[in-house]
Parts: C-alpha cells; structure tokens; sequence
C-alpha cells in the first residue's frame, strides 16, 4: 500500500456547457472530501483537443480517467453520485465507510 | 427465441451497449454504432469506462469531427452476460430536443438580459393585474424594488385611478396597442410622475392573453422640452413683433404672422429672398455696412430703421438682430425681431403737439410759448434790439361763457384766436395761456410804439361783434405791453409786467392798452385774492353804498339818487368797482352783493322819505348776471316788502352794452320790473351798439348820456352831435334823458340849451354817504 501516492484524474468534457462545469464542480468537491492534497485534475475539452480525445479513444463526455494509479480505469455519465464514482473508479476503499 | 432476442437488441432505436469489467465494450447494437457514426465492430473493445448516474439516467455528450456534439439520455444496468458481470448502458439520442431546449434557454437568458438592461421601465401584469415582470429601470422610475412588488397589485396607480385603469387593462387585454399614452404615476414616495406610456397584451405561446405587458419612460423633461417648443412656437406665432428668421447666408426661411401684418408681404412672397427686399432706400450703404460690421463682431445689432412694405409705404421700425452660431461658431441663423414705430413716431408727434399747443385754438400753449419767448429775447441780447410782450385779455369773455354756455364760450375763443393771428406779423407768436388770456410776442421790435400798433389792431379785431348762435355778441379787449429790455431783462420779469399793464388797461375802462411802467405793481392785483377778500367783504361789513344825485336841470330838484358801492379793503384800502364788480360777476358773489344793494339802497331811500324829506327815487345799477336769475323781479318785490319802499321810487339802470346784447334773455323780467312800478333806466349810453328797434321795444324809462360825450359837450363838435342825438332820440321817444359827469357850468348850460332834462355829476356833487346826502336834500329843499 501506498498511501502517499497521488491519484492522477483526467476529466474530459464537450465545450464549457453546464453539464461540464458541474462535472468538474462535482468532482472536485469530491477529491477535497476524499483525498485532499493527494490528487492532481486535469480537464481536457475534447472540441479543443480532439487528438488527445481520439489518442485516448474518449467515447462520450463527461468521462473521467483515473491514469495513476495503474491500471487506468474509467468512468462516463453523471459524477453527482460518490459512491458510484468512487466505485467505478476502484479508488479509496475506506471511502465507503466514512461514508455511510 | 436467442435469434430473435439478438434481432430486438439490434433493431431496437436506442442504443444498446453492454461493457465489461474492465469498462471496454463488449457488444453494440446498430442504434448504438449510429449515435457514435461508426460501425458497430468499431465499437467493440473500445475504452468506454463504467457508465455511472445518479439517478434513474445520465446524459451524456458525444463529440462529432466537425466540433458539434450529440447528446444521449443513459440508463444503466447491471446484468450478466456469458457469465460475466456487465454493465449494459441504454442511450437515447436526446441531441435535437436537447438543442432545442438549449435555444429555448438561451433566448430566455437572451430576454432576461434585455428586460433588464432596458433603459425603460418594463412592467407585465398577469390577469388578476399583479405585477409579473418588475426589471431595474422600472425600481429606479418608480422607487419599488422588484420583490416589494412582484405578486402584489400594480402599485403605480393611484386608488382614485383604479377604475378608469380597469377599462383601460381590458381594453388592452382585449387587443388594443397603446402608443405614446401621457399620463401621470405614482411613485414610492408618494410623487406624480410624468410618464409615457406603451401597452399591449402579453400573449403566452398558445395565443391566449396572459395579462398586460407596459413599457414606460420619464415624460418629463421630454415633456418640458416640447411645451418649451409649443411656446416658443406660440411667441413667434402670436408676437405683435415681426421675426424674420434667415439662413447664414442671409436667404429669409421663416417669418412670422406679425411679420406679414406689418410688411403687407406673405411667407411666400419672401421665403429665399435677402431681406433686402425691405429696404427703404432711406439708409445708404455705409449705414449696412455698419450694422453688418457690427453684426459680425458682437453677434448683435439694434436700431431704428426704415423699410418698405408692400404697397410701398415706408415706415420706421426698432431693428434687433441676432446672428445664432454652430458648435463651430459658425453663424448658421440669423433672427431679426422688429416692431412697427410708425405709431410710437405718431403718438409721439402727438404728444408733442399737445405739450406745446393748445387743443382748441391750435395756438401755443403756455410751455412753447414760454420758450418762443426765451429764443426772442436770446436773439435780441445778441442783435440788441427790442422785444414786444403784449397780454389780452377779452372783457366780458366770462359772461358770455355764463349766459350763453360753455359751447359758445368755445367758439368765441376759436374767433377771436383766428382774429388774433391775423393781426400779427408772421413773425409774431400768439399764444393761448388759457381761460381767456393770450399773448403775443413781437421779435424784432424797431420801436415800443410798435407795441401799440399791434395792440390798437388787436383791440380793432376784437371790437368788431361776434355771431354766435343767430345773435351778435360784443366782447372787448385789454392789452397790457412790455417791451424788452425797458420793461425787464428776464422773460419772467417780462410776463409779470405785461400782466400788471393787462390790468391796468381794464381798469382804464377796457377796449384800451396800457404800457408797463415803473410802480403799476403797488398793490397787488391778483383776483383770486380779490374774490377771496370779496367773500368776506359783506359780512365784515366793508361793503357801503354812496350816493350820488340826478339833478332836474330846470328847477334843481334833486330828482333821482343813484346807490354806487364802495368796497374798503382793510389793507388795500379803497378798490374801484370797475376792479372788484367783474370779479363779483365772475365768481357769482354778484347775487348776494347785489340784493344786499338793493335792500340797502331801498331801505335808506325809505329812510330819508320817513324822515320828512322830499321823495326821491333812488337808482341802483344791476348786473345781467342779476337779471339771469328769472325769479330776480319776485326777489325785487320782497325787499321793497321787507324795506316798505313803494316800487316807484326805485330805478334800475343797466348799461346799454350788456342791455342790448341780452335783450331776448331779459326782457321777460324787465317789463316784470315794469309793471310792478319799478323805473329801468339805460347807463352809459352812446358807447354801445343800440339798436333803435329794441329801444322801442324795451320797458326803458331814463337813458344816460355816457360821461366821455359829457366831457367834451362845450368844446368837441363830435360830443355835442352824438349828445344832441341822444336828447333828441330820448325827447322822441318820451324818455327822460340824464347827462352823467357834468362838471362844469358850461356843460350844464349846454345841456340845458339843448333840452336835457336832468344831470348828474360833480357840478353838484360827488358821490358822498347817506348821511351827507340827508344834508343835501335838506339844503336842496331849502
């Protein structure tokens, strides 16, 4: 275990809609909560970047890549559900009892 | 069942994508492959990550090549596939509802942001007229915040207001726009404020009315900007002042009414012409020059100037023109306001005639006369020579005034006025001082006689008679004369002198003129101060009577007493009746002094005949003012009542002047007189214009030859022949006949030669008091 590890999380989005800033709001809030000072964000608008989105063969937006720690895992849809963020993004186990 | 499950999967319209437990896809059905625009194998294995939502679904965006995106609406589920745990996600292209409901939101973002940032104030209100759109402009029009306000009945109108603003929200409701409505609002604190107003229905997507939607905007500096219009449209339209507006160039654009009126032309005689299409020709270039000079360095210019209307009169008018400049001080109008002074010039002439002439003659007044006199004598310093003042005034003028009315006292001062001036030299000023005063002055006097010769003329002028309403009327004249520098050096001097010289000619018996000389000013001769003293003379008991007898030349009987008054002034001591009498007249004080007189004179003669002396009658001389009074022979009546006096031993005596110019008036009461017994005798007769007809006519008992023939009867042939005719004219007519002023023996002899039969004067005695003439009569007796 390596709990000093830093999680490096990739967002990408389409354009600067709502839905988009509210993913990042979302997520966010969701990494101070969960595991502050232990994370790096990056957001990528895939209309202003679309060879990295094709490089990265993002599907749909929003979608998050969790790069490290490996292996890469992914998610798609709506990050307003923690648990299930945290679930598909296989992070922090400890998370689930803090919060329930 | 497999085959068909697996042909449902494929045909079904939403996407269908079953990932693994790594999050790569795993199956993807052709709906799927089309939201994605590729083929389905190409979906299969790719990194689609763990599909997540929060609630029932998700959308998702899906980026296309050309920079749009597709949306899709995700569920999720959890299954098992090949024994596998997956998730299969379920997507439903959204993408054109989604578009549409984004331009839905924008344009509704779009709108906020004008209602808001609307300079006016934007106000809806919902049917039951609550308030259901409040922006920004509307607070700062009215003072309410948007939450004091929205739901709440619209609080701009005032209760009083409500229900004319009910028909007014169904009417708009029902179709009707409102355009540039001027009203007036209430605000938070109470105020009116001026507001313009548009409303129409607020329609909602279906068509249906969803209330009023009202636009507003502060009305009140718009406002005063066009009542200061309206105004300034009004002064121009409605001015008594012309306006002529030009461009910078001097072509007119603009004129108003009041200009027409004045130049006769109409706007569209002159609208592009130069106003020089006025001009006169009065003023020469130099004049427009100036004025344009002056135009051009202080923006300004006003003066008098004469135009010419349209019919080719020309006319002066008070000028003022503006020149009104650019931002850039270029002039761009030019405005000539202008009013018509032709009137002002008229009036003013006017008003110069009625300073210095006098309105019914037409001569100088007073004021030009006393600057004519002032030049006169300016001239005559420097070319030494002599100035002539002469002072007239008409004798009897009064008392024509007073029997005949004012009207005709008018037109005898027209005459004589005419009269006057044509017995002058050109040069000659005559003048009107007022009442019956006039004056001449005679510039370059050559000699103080020439002062005569025109007075001699100007008392011939006035001698001859006036006709006034069908009868001949005789008025008289007195002149006095000062002449500059013998007279006086100052012309107030001058005027004093010639006025004193006045009164000494009427004292001198009138029709004559009298030069000024050194101590003619003694004793004050102002006839106010005559009337005043004479007011109180009666009851201060200065008046008396003296007497003075008519004697039978035959047997030197006293026959008849003539009463003549005496009025002793306490300071002035004695004043001749010639000077006191006319003021008496005059004034109207004759009345009184005349039945005090009368009763006096009746009373002594009945006092003498009480105290056993031979009868006599007593003579009283009577003013024609007296015999105006038609109720004079009744008053006569009761004094010879009161004093017991029979009427025959009373004689009234007239002059024959004032007899024969208003016989018609009296002889109604002289032969009243006459038949009570009361004896009338004519005074100074020969000096007036007797006319032999009325003579006979008349109730005449006595005539008295005037003194002045008296005087020369033993020496001047005139004087006997006229005193000759008079006796014999008397003899014929059975009249007693009285020879006034004898003094001499001579005189008497003559008289009695010719057969006078009575005579008067100092020979026997001078008029003396009662008491002395007792004495007489008792001596006379003896």
């Amino acid at each position: 275990m390596q709990p000093q590890e830093k999680f490096r999380l990739k967002l990408y989005v389409t354009d600067h809609t709502l839905r988009s800033r509210q993913a990042l709001v979302q997520l966010q809030r969701l990494c101070e909560e969960q595991f502050p000072n232990l994370y790096e964000l990056e957001v990528v608008d895939v209309l202003e970047h679309p060879a990295e989105a094709r490089a990265q063969h993002i599907l749909a937006t929003p979608t998050v890549v969790r790069e490290l720690p490996h292996p890469i895992r992914r998610i798609i849809g709506d990050l307003a559900d923690v648990d299930k963020v945290l679930a598909g993004l296989a992070l922090h186990p400890e998370c689930k009892k803090r919060g329930r | 069942m497999h085959a068909l499950a697996q042909r449902w999967i494929d045909d079904a319209p939403d996407g269908i994508v079953i990932i693994d437990g790594e999050g790569f896809v795993r199956f993807a059905n052709r709906a799927s492959a089309a939201l994605f625009r590729c083929g389905t194998n190409d979906l299969l294995g790719q990194p689609f990550g763990f599909p997540v939502a929060a609630g029932e679904s998700a959308e998702i965006e899906i980026p296309q090549d050309d920079g749009s995106w597709g949306t899709a609406e995700m569920r999720v589920a959890r299954s098992d596939w090949e024994a596998e745990g997956v998730h299969v996600a379920i997507l439903r292209d959204v993408t054109y509802a989604r578009r549409a409901g984004y331009a839905v939101r924008q344009q509704a973002d779009l709108t906020g942001a004008l209602v808001a940032s609307l300079p006016m104030a934007l106000i809806a209100l919902a049917p039951d007229k609550t308030v259901s759109v409040w922006n920004p402009a509307a607070e700062r029009l009215f003072g309410w915040r948007a939450d004091e306000v929205l739901g709440r009945r619209c609080p701009v109108i005032s209760a009083e207001d409500w229900p004319e603003f009910e028909e007014f929200f169904t009417e708009v409701a029902s179709g009707r726009i409102i355009d540039d409505l001027e009203t007036t609002r209430l605000t938070k604190s109470g105020q009116a404020v001026e507001v313009r107003a548009h409303a129409a229905a607020l329609r909602r997507p279906d068509g249906s009315i969803g209330g009023m939607l009202c636009l507003m905007a502060d009305n009140h500096e718009r406002r005063q900007a066009e009542q200061r219009l309206q105004l300034s449209d009004k002064v121009f339209q409605n001015t008594q002042e012309g306006i002529v507006i030009t461009d910078g160039s001097g072509h007119i654009i603009s004129v108003n009414p009041a200009f027409t009126a004045v130049t006769g032309y109409q706007p569209e005689d002159v609208l592009g012409h130069n106003p020089s299409i006025l001009q006169s020709g009065r003023h020469d270039a130099g004049f427009y020059a100036a004025m344009w000079t002056e135009l051009a360095r202080s923006g300004q210019w006003q003066g008098e100037i004469w135009n010419r209307r349209r019919n080719g009169e020309i006319y002066p008018e008070w000028l003022n023109i503006s020149a009104v400049r650019d931002g850039g001080g270029r002039i761009v109008y030019y405005v000539a306001v202008f009013s018509d002074i032709s009137l002002v010039k008229q009036n003013e002439e006017r008003l110069h005639r009625l300073a210095h002439f006098d309105a019914l003659t037409g001569l100088p007044n007073r004021l030009l006369f006393t600057d004519r006199l002032q030049h006169a004598l300016v001239q005559a310093r420097r070319s030494e020579s002599l100035v002539g003042l002469l002072f007239i005034d008409l004798d009897r003028f009064k008392l024509v005034n007073d029997t005949l009315g004012h009207r005709n006292g008018d037109l005898l001062l027209q005459e004589a006025a005419h009269r006057l001036a044509g017995a002058v030299r050109a040069q000659d000023t005559v003048a009107r001082l007022g009442g019956d005063e006039f004056t001449v002055i005679l510039p370059d006097l050559t000699s103080p006689a020439g002062g005569a010769n025109v007075a001699e003329k100007i008392i011939e002028a006035m001698a001859a008679p006036f006709r006034l309403q069908g009868r001949d009327v005789f008025i008289g004249a007195s002149v006095g004369i000062a002449v500059y520098p013998m007279s006086g050096d100052e012309a107030e001097t001058l005027i004093k002198h010639a006025d004193i010289a006045m009164y000494r000619a009427k004292e001198a018996g009138r029709n004559t003129y009298q030069y000024y000389r050194p101590g003619h000013e003694e004793p004050s001769r102002d006839v106010f101060e005559l009337e005043h003293g004479l007011r109180h003379a009666l009851e201060r008991g200065e008046l008396s009577l003296v007497y003075q007898p008519e004697v039978a030349i035959e047997t030197g009987q006293v026959v008849t007493v003539e009463a003549l008054l005496r009025w002793h002034h306490p300071t002035r001591g004695n004043i001749p009746p010639a000077e006191f009498i006319p003021v008496a007249e005059d004034s109207g004080l004759i009345g009184a002094i005349g039945d005090w007189v009368l009763r006096q004179a009746c009373a002594q003669n009945k006092a003498w005949q009480d105290s056993g002396l031979p009868p006599v009658r007593i003579a009283v001389n009577l003013s024609v003012r007296q015999l105006r009074n038609v109720r004079f022979a009744e008053r006569v009546a009761e004094i010879l009542d009161e004093t017991g006096l029979a009427a025959e031993w009373l004689e009234v005596e007239l002059t024959e002047s004032m007899i024969m110019q208003y016989a018609k008036d009296t002889m109604g009461i002289l032969w009243q007189l006459r038949s009570m017994g009361v004896r009338i005798s004519i005074d100074d007769f020969g000096t007036g214009y007797s006319s032999l007809s009325y003579l006979k006519r008349l109730p005449v008992d006595s005539l008295k030859i005037d003194r002045s023939f008296v005087e020369g009867i033993d020496t001047d042939a005139n004087d006997q022949a006229i005193s000759n005719a008079i006796i014999a004219l008397a003899n014929s007519l059975n009249l007693r006949v009285v020879a006034e002023g004898v003094e001499t023996e001579q005189q008497l002899w003559f008289l009695r030669d010719h057969a006078c039969c009575d005579a008067q004067g100092y020979f026997f005695s001078q008029p003396v008091d009662a008491q002395k003439l007792s004495s007489f009569l008792r001596h006379r007796l003896n």
